[in-house]
């Protein structure tokens, strides 16, 4: 290791490199990305879109970032994080001041004629900042975790306001799971989320929620260990309250907020409406059944049933076309890619590396979990992509980008004998 | 590698939080997996289901009920679209979406029940305004169109197609059009016998199209022909003009003696096509609806084939024609008319002018003789006689093509020969019970040499072009009595009107034969027939008058019905241009009486 170049590029590094590769994480993302352009083709066979050649032209320039990134000391990161952080604050802001509107959004910025998407970009930034942050400093306290909100919430503010919820969601659950994942208890991380929770149960099943405040008085008493009485009762008040602040902050809804908060519910309730895409989605899986009604055979996709289906329902063209039998593939498909991030955040040489890989696992665990639920009714319809597989450039090259961080992290996990 | 930031030490892992995140995975892909399983095999048959009932468009392109038409080609009954703005308050959301409705629709109704505003903010759906014109219904539509989807959802209001069946000759063709209902089902008459003809059928292969997610009609789906509709009309036999006179003519004989029912039948003799089916009281088929309960029987009933009345005199030429073809009597024979009558416990059947002497057959039809037919038909063996009755079709129906016809009745050979007066009252036309239609198909028999024919008011289908499609069958003649002995009795019953009780009918300058009616019935009054048969030499047409109760005690079948087949006959010449048979009776310098030549009649 003669060279102080971050990158090496000598055959026998060459060579190495590809032993310590993690093939099967370089594998199952590509093999994701090759189904996403089959099901695209199909959705948009009826119409000759070109989304399909798209998705995999993109898909093999993220396949090269991959590779590239797999070779890069992502220790760099750790020392670079404040210009990735302030790049990906840029790059938000900008979306502000030049965004092109479009489905009464502002997400996109035009680069070279290109729309790109800050915001899908900005996860993979935030996964970097806070794997830098926590990477650090320890969290002993939960002051110690507020740190990382700190860091989170300029960013998570500007997409919040695009309006983006999907992604400003998938940030909140980047965050949760590398804090969890950093030390902190997962009793706070569970206190931090209940004033929702117990909103939620207020409005429909208010024994639920009385029960629940009591429930996190006690989470409270057992994870908060020095403040054990004090936070115990701040831990059941604040349930309580939100139970009531939640109904007042309910009423100050417009009156088609909660007709979409309240679809996700029971999508029946308007069938033609926002709802329309729960329904469809679903009767197109159903109607896939065991083995699926065969490539470019499915109705509902080919009547095109499911508006947008290339990007967030993707996954009920899979579905229908290919049946349970595809949709448990791909199913296992990312359990295994989880499954390796997991790994390689288990074995990785220090923190940093290991928060890397966490914060990418609860990435793709959590966009996987919500998407693939959307599409089969069991969460609320949120535009969280399914990675690889649904349609959009800058998602798909930072979904590779990500990867390749976290092939670094793998390949360099048996380098430490080095330092 | 001093350029390197030296690595942060590893952390110690504790086990366990690998061990949570590892079944967090874990809990989250068998929960979508089992999701996945209830949707794609415990549910799958369910939501196959409705992916399909999704793509399955219903074509229903306005199928509307076939114009009916007269024999010359007038409009009876026309199919029409309207259209009503309906609402679905459950639907609505609140208030707000409520009035944002009721400001934007507000200006462009010109009728809504008052109501509407209310309405909208209650539970159940509502017409907001019916009858809308197409006109109407496109601003609206285009209204409906361009309201703000934010502030209301689409759906809640919508236009629907309804159909209207129109009847623009009103009352003039009701009591054999009928009308249809609510449902835009035939309801009565040929809108009821013909609803096969009248309502087309789509082709089957509208059920193979199939609908995109927007609801747009895949067009390589489209079977061929969906959207052509014929332009097939159904024809009546009916003439409007003849109809129209016919009735007229009616109402004013009707109100003269205070009748409480008419009818007036035309039939072509030779082929049973009904030219004139007039009955009043009667309806508009227009708003049927809104006659009273107790009244819509007696408007709506078409007398005419389900009344059964006896007709009394104007059988008598059926039963002379029976015994003539029984060979009881010869057109020669003279028969002693005694005047009167003593058939028995306390009957005693007088002639309508007591008078009486030997009589030839046609003087007995000509001065209508009760006694004189008495004996014409003791000359016949009851039970030939019988025979000859139910051969001739009494105590069935004729088989017009119209619902509801009613049986006549004929009593059993026991009945009928359990006295001498059972048979005897048969013989001048009481004690049998037949609708006007049968009657007239009898009389339309001796007409048509013997032949009996069936009555009937449809033509069949016509194109747009008027053009016969040939869809009915032919309807069933039969040979009831010899052509030769047919003709014998017409000529009878020409001297009827030449110079007997039908006096009433004579044209001068044409020749026709008739034969008058007057019989008490057991439930009425009494009933004034006259039926008319022109031109007396090969016979076209048969008329039938009947007028129930006229008033009066000069009320008979030759003063009530036979000025009222007179003038039916002298619209049909006129129709026709028939020329005079007789042009002495027209021409000649000194007429009798001053005639105005027919040909001018009104």
């Amino acid at each position: 290791m003669a060279s102080t170049s971050w990158y090496f590029l000598d055959f026998a590094s060459l060579r190495r490199h590809g032993q310590e590769v993690d093939w099967l994480l370089f594998l199952l993302p590509l093999v994701l990305m090759v189904v996403g352009g089959v099901a695209i083709y199909s959705i948009g066979y009826a119409r000759a879109q070109p989304h399909w050649w798209q998705h995999w032209v993109t898909g093999c320039i993220g396949i090269g970032l991959m590779l590239v990134l797999s070779r890069l000391r992502y220790e760099l990161l750790a020392h670079f994080h404040w210009l990735t952080y302030g790049l990906m604050l840029a790059s938000l802001v900008a979306v502000m001041f030049f965004g092109v509107t479009e489905l009464g959004a502002e997400r996109w910025i035009p680069i070279l004629g290109f729309h790109v998407q800050p915001s899908e970009f900005a996860k993979v930034g935030v996964i970097i900042s806070l794997a830098a942050l926590l990477s650090r400093h320890d969290i002993e306290t939960p002051l110690d975790a507020l740190r990382a909100v700190w860091i989170l919430l300029p960013p998570w503010v500007l997409i919040f306001l695009q309006p983006n919820l999907g992604t400003s969601l998938v940030l909140v659950a980047i965050a949760l799971g590398m804090l969890y994942w950093a030390g902190a208890s997962g009793g706070w991380i569970l206190l931090a989320l209940s004033p929702v929770v117990a909103a939620v149960l207020f409005h429909f099943v208010p024994l639920a929620w009385l029960i629940w405040s009591g429930l996190m008085g006690t989470v409270a008493w057992c994870s908060l260990a020095p403040w054990r009485a004090g936070s115990a009762i701040a831990a059941v008040v604040v349930n309580l309250l939100s139970g009531q602040l939640g109904t007042w902050l309910w009423n100050i809804l417009h009156d088609y907020q909660k007709r979409r908060l309240l679809l996700f519910l029971d999508p029946s309730q308007d069938p033609t409406g926002g709802g329309y895409h729960l329904i469809q989605s679903q009767i197109a899986i159903g109607a896939g059944t065991l083995w699926g009604k065969g490539f470019l055979k499915g109705t509902q996709t080919q009547l095109n049933f499911i508006p947008e289906q290339h990007t967030d329902f993707v996954f009920s063209a899979i579905g229908e076309e290919f049946g349970f039998v595809g949709c448990l593939f791909v199913l296992l498909v990312f359990v295994g890619i989880c499954g390796r991030l997991l790994l390689i955040a288990h074995t990785a040489k220090d923190n940093f590396g290991s928060l890397l890989a966490i914060g990418v696992f609860s990435f793709i665990l959590f966009q996987t979990f919500v998407n693939i639920g959307m599409n089969i009714g069991v969460a609320p319809v949120t535009g969280i992509p399914l990675p690889w597989l649904s349609y959009g450039r800058s998602a798909l090259l930072a979904n590779f980008t990500a990867i390749g961080l976290v092939e670094s992290v793998a390949v360099l996990r048996h380098r430490r004998q080095y330092y | 590698m001093s350029a390197l930031p030296r690595p942060t030490p590893l952390k110690h892992q504790p086990r366990s939080r690998l061990v949570v995140v590892w079944l967090l995975l874990m809990v989250a892909a068998t929960a979508l997996m089992l999701r996945l399983l209830t949707l794609q095999v415990l549910d799958s048959k369910e939501l196959q289901a409705k992916a399909l009932e999704q793509q399955e468009i219903k074509l229903n392109p306005f199928l509307a009920r076939r114009t009916i038409v007269d024999r010359d080609g007038r409009v009876v009954a026309i199919d029409r679209e309207i259209y009503s703005l309906w609402a679905y308050p459950s639907l609505i959301q609140d208030n707000l979406e409520a009035t944002y409705i009721s400001e934007q629709l507000a200006p462009l109704l010109r009728q809504p029940r008052p109501d509407w505003q209310e309405k909208l903010r209650g539970k159940e759906g509502f017409r907001i305004e019916q009858w809308l014109t197409p006109s109407e219904a496109d601003r609206l539509a285009a209204k409906l169109r361009t309201m703000d989807p934010q502030k209301w959802r689409s759906g809640s209001v919508e236009l629907v197609v309804e159909r209207q069946r129109n009847y623009p000759q009103k009352e003039l063709f009701a009591a054999v059009s009928g009308f249809v209902n609510a449902d835009h089902l035939g309801q009565n008459g040929v809108e009821s016998s013909y609803e096969f003809l009248i309502k087309p059928r789509p082709s089957e292969a509208v059920d193979r199209a199939k609908k995109d997610g927007r609801g747009l009609l895949l067009p390589n789906t489209v079977p061929k022909g969906v959207v052509m509709v014929d332009q097939n009309k159904v024809q009546l036999t009916l003439s409007a003009r003849l109809q129209r006179s016919a009735r007229k003519a009616l109402q004013e004989q009707m109100k003269e003696y205070n009748a409480s029912q008419g009818i007036v039948l035309v039939m072509d003799t030779r082929n049973g096509e009904m030219l004139a089916m007039v009955k009043e009281p009667t309806y508009d088929p227009n708003t049927f609806f809104s006659y009273k309960q107790a009244e819509r029987d007696r408007l709506f009933r078409n007398a005419a084939i389900t009344d059964l009345f006896e007709p009394g005199s104007t059988f008598k030429p059926i039963n002379v024609a029976i015994a003539l073809e029984a060979g009881a009597i010869q057109p020669d024979t003279v028969i002693y008319d005694e005047g009167t009558l003593d058939l028995g416990g306390g009957h005693v059947v007088e002639n309508f002018d007591l008078s009486g002497g030997n009589l030839s057959i046609q003087q007995i039809i000509e001065r209508s003789s009760n006694v004189g037919m008495i004996h014409i038909v003791e000359r016949l063996k009851p039970q030939v006689y019988y025979n000859w009755l139910e051969q001739i079709g009494l105590g069935d129906r004729t088989g017009i093509d119209l619902p509801g016809e009613q049986r006549g009745i004929l009593k059993t050979f026991e009945e009928l020969t359990l006295s001498r007066s059972d048979t005897a009252t048969v013989a001048f036309g009481n004690g049998v019970s037949l609708t006007p239609i049968q009657l007239l198909q009898l009389h339309g028999a001796l007409a048509n040499d013997g032949k009996l024919v069936t009555p009937h008011v449809v033509r069949g289908l016509i194109t747009e072009t008027g053009e016969d499609i040939p869809v009915l069958e032919p309807r069933s003649t039969r040979q009831i009595f010899s052509a030769a002995i047919a003709r014998q009795v017409m000529e009878m019953m020409v001297s009827v009107v030449e110079g007997g009780t039908g006096k009433n009918a004579r044209i001068p300058g044409y020749r026709l034969a008739g034969k008058t009616g007057t019989a008490e019935q057991p439930n009425l009054s009494k009933v004034t027939s006259f039926v008319g048969i022109f031109p007396a030499r090969q016979p076209r047409y048969v008329t039938l008058a009947v007028i129930y109760e006229p008033d009066g005690d000069n009320a008979f079948g030759g003063t009530v019905a036979a000025p009222l087949v007179k003038s039916v006959i002298e619209e049909l010449i006129v129709m026709d241009g028939v020329a005079p048979s007789h042009r002495e009776e027209v021409v000649p310098s000194p007429p009798a009486e001053p005639e105005r030549p027919p040909a001018t009649d009104p």
